[in-house]
């Protein structure tokens, strides 16, 4: 009797342990896509904070991840589809809610980088001038005022996309396009390519954006989801995240940028 | 709704109808181009996710090449084909030009490569190009083999740059790596396709490629596959893009030198890319630019073209909108303005029947079967005066209004008109309320019901009394056509319609000669065109004419004819017809001319009459005055006319002047005048003599003379010869020195003149005559004056007898006048007779002596007194003589006895027996007569017997001279034996001596008056003269 309800007690508790120690499903190999996205990650070097989340992920979880590089815009579309399991560094909107799920990890302010002989001081100015050429990454979204920015251009065709940020880079400097939305994860290739000579930077008044593991819907359960989040939060709790960071940025701005409020 | 609101509202309506249209159209206009972007980004985006697709999956087929070598640990060149040959059978890897190996052969190694390949078979293999280099990368295999030299094995990629720079970036990273746009070894022709190849890394197995420098050391080779971009989109998209041309660039800066693709061209664009966008691509690491634009037909593929229709509706709809509120809006209005309008309509419609069923001009009455009037419009009481009322009430109504005399006339129609006939045209009199007379013409109709059955007629009466006036005046005016007056009607263009019965009388033409004729036919030739073309434009002027004109008859007799013509104008004032009226003056012209001799002319001597005188003498006078000849008047008197008229009678007489009067016209000039202006007065006026006075005057008294001479031949009276003088005064004139009268008055003078000159004599007048003239009216006007003033007395000449003794008195009238004191009787007598004064005088002389006389019977010894009056012939011839001597003898009281009248001898000249029996009627009553200046006129002795005189009076022109003249002193005697044989008494007048008294006292004439005895006194020394007288001694009187 007292066996069975030990017994029953430990099955229990190992249960609930395992419902609580669990993490998420593991049954199935999952996917993960990273995309060429300055300190993100970078294909030549094979280096990124997102690869050093992912490998943390797939750690923590246990589960076989298989990692592929594709362009942003391919992502959106497999974690649509539900193709592909897992991304990281994702922003919500109404849209993407439709089909991904998030875990955020870390919030960011956008930048607009303008080149310093377009004119242009203030984000006002792009609206109006004829001759602005926003540069943006096919199937990204920004805080509201740049999108509304990238909106309002690309309405008058007046945007340039590309697959990744190297071949806007390039058009920067070729004057191609006189600017593009920055994100802090972005600056390094300024020095690096000589941009930061010819440009100035301006901030959108937007808050910082909350960016996340994005999980589609379509390949995972609700509960899987949450379980992967939970996941995501152990390791923003325990620092993680943080010290990935911190490796990349100096420690105000990782801590700026990780310390944030997650939203519901 | 005002009619700002009535605008307002369906403009806010249109506006806002507008304004939506506009939101939609731009909405949709906007949709549209969103659509349009959309549709270009989804083309782009879907034309990138292919390429990135495409080419992952040529990098998952080098992979697989890869693993294929990762597996054996050597590259099988078999197993090499066959992959590929599987390959080829994929539709994914179309567009695949050459898939290849590279050998990584570091220069050491390079002989030994060689010989390898050579063992393989390829005998002639060789590094291409030749020449040492540090490393060479020959290709080693290709699939599908080289068909050409070119395409051999052993070409070194690695001396190419850019295929170099893709194989050194793949070994590198260890990642598929893509060239830049470079051209195949294939290639050879001029329009060699632009390519790319890519590599992935084969590194030696089993050895570490985890970094950078692991990977150099390890490398084995590359795996390739070589691409034309033509050829990959063509296995792509095997149509071309609808409506977009896409172009791709190597790096990110599109360029001629970098195009990889460009689509096939469509053909001319006319307008410029409606989008056109840039999208990097990377691709394995290399950054593609793909460029696409819109063509022409883009729009039209996926544009939506709602936004014109939308426009058009749009607008339209609003319109419509507009239209419909404003119709709404103004509905109630036009609905209430048509309502109002049908009313205003209906009433006036209402009105108008009203108006014609009341006011209609003709007088209606509907009258029931009962033959009373049921309803009668108000004009009734235009016609009758009684109202609507009145008549209603009427118990009689047809009776009381018509006209008594047309009753009978009218019953029977009326009672036809209750029997349902119906009539027309009766015409009768109304009588009014006030009693006048108005004629009526009235129709009458039944009146049915609906159902067919009589209820009634209808009277209408019309007020014809107008055209009843008109009937009447047109028989009127066609019995006036026929009157005595000759009438002629034509037409405007005289052209005669009409003439009546006179007309054929006085012309001789007949109505059927006449009409269609002009009244040229009646023309006769006195007068010109002038005359007419006058005629005619004062009846244009005036409406008519009337004159004197002389026509003619049909038998060509010439008469003058008084011609009226008038116009007739009919509507408009276009003359339609005249009236021309003539008749016959040559009577009247006749009588004219008659009446001219009788107005002018003397009926006798056909002379001049004084009329007509006047006028000559006026003319003789302007000629005068103008040529300044002098004129001369001549008043030519018949000498003793009046007597021949007596003795031979009147008719001789009128024969006498008229031969005077042929003479005196054959006398004179044909420029002169001559005149017969009064009974045997007759006038010469002389015109044009010399200019000077004396030259006329002797050329005046050379016609006188001659007249003269001409009047005194003999005449022959019927059967009577006589012989005439006359007495001619004549004046001479110039110019308008004398007035008229004042000549006339000249010559008069001057005629009297020169009778008193003895007659048979031409006297010219003399100024002297008319100081005479004129102290005769002076004085005639102060006798006058004196007899109403009674400014004259009476002096008392005494007469005695014995000489001394006192008898009587001769009374003689004294005048006393205010300037020129006593005026003695020579001077006033004769003209006192002449002007017929005397009667008043002599009246007055009775009157005072009588009343002297009855004064003198109160005085004892005046009593005896008589008073001598004188009285004058024409007194005496006063019928009234006696009765007016006899009334004062009775009214003063004088005693007849004592009154003398003495008488001259002129008053026995005419009507001797009228004078005896007046005598004789005064000497009954105790009036004593004398005959005065007795001896020296007419008297006839007969006479003396036959008067009933008293005494004689011997005058004194015999008196004077008795004592010188021996003549006179027989005279004188004889005068007294006269008187004493015939019983007379004797007196002798003018005794002023002594010793003519003694003579005449020897003679037998005792009784004396004269300056011997006495002067004639005022009374008063009278009375004392005779008191004296009385108180002498006889002896003393008798000396």
């Amino acid at each position: 009797m007292i066996r069975h309800t030990l017994g029953g007690l430990l099955l229990v508790l190992s249960c609930l342990g395992r419902a609580v120690a669990a993490g998420p499903d593991c049954s199935r190999p999952f996917t993960l896509a990273l995309h060429d996205h300055g300190l993100l990650y970078s294909a030549d070097t094979d280096t990124g904070i997102d690869k050093d989340f992912a490998d943390e992920l797939i750690r923590r979880s246990g589960c076989k991840i298989s990692v592929s590089l594709m362009s942003r815009a391919r992502i959106w579309q497999l974690i649509e589809s539900g193709a592909l399991d897992f991304s990281l560094s994702g922003i919500a909107n109404a849209e993407r809610n439709r089909f991904a799920s998030f875990a955020w990890y870390f919030s960011n302010k956008y930048y607009l980088l303008v080149r310093k002989d377009a004119g242009m001081h203030q984000l006002a100015d792009f609206e109006r001038s004829d001759q602005f050429q926003l540069g943006v990454i096919r199937s990204f979204r920004y805080s509201d005022s740049a999108n509304k920015l990238v909106d309002t251009l690309a309405a008058e065709n007046r945007v340039s996309q590309a697959g990744g940020l190297a071949p806007l880079y390039e058009a920067l400097i070729h004057q191609r396009i006189q600017g593009m939305i920055m994100e802090p994860f972005d600056y390094p290739a300024l020095d690096e390519k000589k941009i930061r000579d010819v440009t100035t930077i301006i901030e959108f008044n937007d808050p910082a954006i909350p960016h996340g593991l994005i999980m589609s819907k379509k390949a995972l359960s609700p509960a899987e989801q949450d379980k992967w989040r939970a996941l995501v939060n152990e390791m923003r709790a325990d620092g993680t995240v943080l010290r990935i960071f911190e490796k990349y940025f100096k420690p105000d701005l990782a801590r700026s940028m990780v310390d944030f409020q997650a939203p519901p | 709704m005002t009619w700002a609101r009535l605008v307002l509202l369906p403009l806010l309506i249109l506006s806002a109808a507008l304004g939506v249209t506009w939101i939609v159209w731009d909405h949709e206009r906007q949709a549209s181009h969103n659509e349009l972007l959309s549709q270009f980004n989804f083309s782009l985006g879907d034309v990138v996710s292919r390429v990135e697709q495409r080419m992952s999956t040529y990098e998952q087929m080098l992979r697989g090449v890869q693993g294929l070598f990762a597996a054996t640990g050597q590259m099988d060149r078999d197993q090499f084909r066959d992959y590929v040959s599987a390959l080829n059978l994929d539709a994914n890897f179309s567009g695949i030009q050459t898939i290849g190996i590279i050998e990584w052969v570091p220069a050491a190694r390079r002989e030994a490569h060689i010989a390898e390949m050579r063992q393989l078979g390829f005998s002639g293999y060789t590094i291409a190009p030749q020449g040492l280099r540090e490393n060479y990368a020959p290709i080693i295999q290709r699939e599908p083999a080289a068909t050409s030299r070119h395409a051999a094995l052993g070409l070194d990629p690695w001396v190419d740059p850019v295929r170099r720079q893709a194989m050194e970036k793949a070994r590198d990273s260890g990642m598929a790596a893509v060239s830049g746009k470079v051209r195949l070894g294939v290639d050879v022709g001029p329009d060699a396709k632009p390519a790319f190849i890519m590599y992935l890394p084969i590194y030696n197995r089993g050895q570490p490629h985890d970094s950078v420098a692991e990977r150099r050391a390890h490398l084995a080779g590359w795996v390739y596959a070589s691409f034309r971009m033509h050829d990959v989109i063509a296995s792509l998209y095997g149509d071309p893009l609808p409506g977009l041309a896409l172009a791709i660039s190597d790096g990110v800066e599109p360029s001629a030198a970098a195009l990889l693709y460009r689509s096939p061209d469509t053909g001319e664009q006319h307008e410029p890319p409606l989008i056109s966008a840039n999208e990097y691509l990377v691709v394995a690491g290399h950054n593609w630019t793909l460029s696409m634009s819109t063509l022409d037909d883009f729009k039209g593929r996926f544009g939506r073209n709602a936004e014109a229709l939308i426009a058009v509706t749009g607008t339209g709809l609003s319109l419509l909108l507009a239209l419909l509120a404003w119709l709404m809006v103004t509905g109630r209005g036009r609905a209430m303005r048509l309502a109002s309008t049908m009313t205003r309509e209906l009433r006036e419609s209402e009105e108008k029947f009203r108006a014609i069923a009341d006011c209609t001009v003709n007088w209606e009455v509907w009258w029931g079967p009962d033959g009373k009037p049921r309803w009668i419009n108000p004009s009734v009481e235009e016609y009758t005066g009684y109202t609507v009322a009145e008549c209603m009430a009427m118990t009689d109504f047809a009776g009381t209004l018509i006209h008594p005399d047309d009753r009978s006339r009218v019953a029977p129609e009326f009672l036809k008109g209750l029997q349902g006939f119906r009539g027309d045209d009766l015409e009768f009199r109304c009588v009014r309320k006030d009693g006048t007379l108005v004629w009526l013409s009235v129709s009458w109709v039944p009146i049915t019901d609906a159902k067919g059955v009589f209820t009634g007629f209808r009277t209408s009466g019309r007020d014809i009394t107008d055209r009843k006036q008109v009937e009447a005046e047109l028989r009127i005016a066609a019995v006036a056509f026929d009157s005595l007056e000759a009438m002629m009607v034509t037409d405007a263009r005289n052209t005669i319609l009409r003439v009546n019965s006179a007309f054929t009388e006085c012309t001789g033409y007949t109505a059927e000669e006449a009409v269609g004729q002009t009244p040229r036919l009646l023309r006769s030739h006195h007068h010109d065109d002038a005359f007419f073309s006058e005629m005619w434009e004062t009846i244009h002027r005036m409406g008519g004419w009337q004159g004197e004109i002389w026509g003619r008859r049909k038998n060509g007799e010439v008469y003058p004819k008084w011609l009226t013509i008038s116009a007739v104008t009919g509507e408009g004032g276009v003359v339609s017809h005249y009236v021309g009226t003539h008749h016959d003056i040559t009577e009247r012209k006749i009588a004219e001319e008659r009446i001219k001799e009788l107005a002018f002319f003397d009926a006798l001597t056909r002379l001049p009459n004084r009329t007509l005188l006047l006028d000559r003498l006026t003319q003789a006078i302007t000629v005068s005055a103008r040529s300044g000849a002098c004129g001369a008047l001549l008043f030519i008197d018949l000498d003793h006319f009046k007597t021949l008229n007596d003795t031979l009678g009147h008719d001789k007489g009128d024969l006498l002047l008229q031969q005077v009067a042929q003479r005196l016209a054959a006398s004179v000039r044909d420029g002169d005048t001559v005149a017969r202006v009064g009974g045997d007065e007759f006038v010469v006026v002389l015109g044009s003599l010399h200019e000077t006075w004396q030259e006329a005057a002797s050329q005046t008294e050379g016609m006188g003379e001659i007249i003269l001479d001409v009047l005194g031949k003999s005449y022959q009276l019927d059967d009577v010869d006589y012989r005439s003088t006359a007495s001619i005064g004549a004046t001479v004139f110039r110019g308008y020195q004398t007035s008229i009268d004042e000549l006339l008055k000249q010559a008069d003078l001057a005629m009297y003149k020169s009778k008193e000159l003895g007659r048979n004599a031409l006297c010219f007048f003399d100024p002297a005559m008319q100081t005479v003239v004129v102290e005769r009216a002076t004085l005639e006007a102060g006798l006058r004056k004196a007899i109403e003033g009674n400014q004259f007395l009476l002096h008392y000449q005494a007469q005695v007898l014995d000489g001394d003794r006192v008898v009587g008195a001769e009374a003689l009238v004294r005048w006393q006048h205010p300037q020129r004191g006593i005026v003695p009787p020579a001077d006033f007598i004769h003209l006192a007779e002449e002007t017929g004064m005397i009667l008043a005088l002599g009246n007055w002389v009775l009157e005072t002596a009588c009343t002297q006389l009855a004064l003198w019977a109160m005085q004892p010894h005046m009593s005896h007194l008589t008073i001598a009056v004188n009285v004058s012939a024409q007194q005496f011839r006063e019928p009234d003589f006696v009765a007016k001597v006899l009334n004062v003898i009775r009214r003063t009281g004088a005693n007849p006895n004592r009154l003398k009248l003495e008488l001259t001898e002129s008053v026995l000249v005419d009507n001797v027996q009228d004078i005896i029996e007046k005598m004789h009627a005064l000497k009954a009553r105790g009036v004593v007569f004398s005959l005065d200046d007795f001896g020296i006129g007419y008297s006839s002795l007969s006479y003396l017997k036959r008067l009933p005189l008293d005494q004689l009076k011997i005058d004194q022109s015999f008196v004077r001279d008795v004592l010188v003249d021996p003549n006179d002193a027989a005279i004188a005697r004889t005068i007294v034996a006269l008187a004493q044989s015939l019983g007379l008494g004797v007196i002798a007048e003018g005794v002023e001596t002594e010793e003519q008294r003694d003579f005449l006292a020897g003679a037998g004439c005792h009784a004396y008056q004269g300056f011997y005895f006495c002067r004639p006194l005022p009374i008063e020394g009278f009375e004392q003269f005779a008191d004296r007288e009385r108180m002498k001694p006889k002896a003393a009187r008798a000396s």
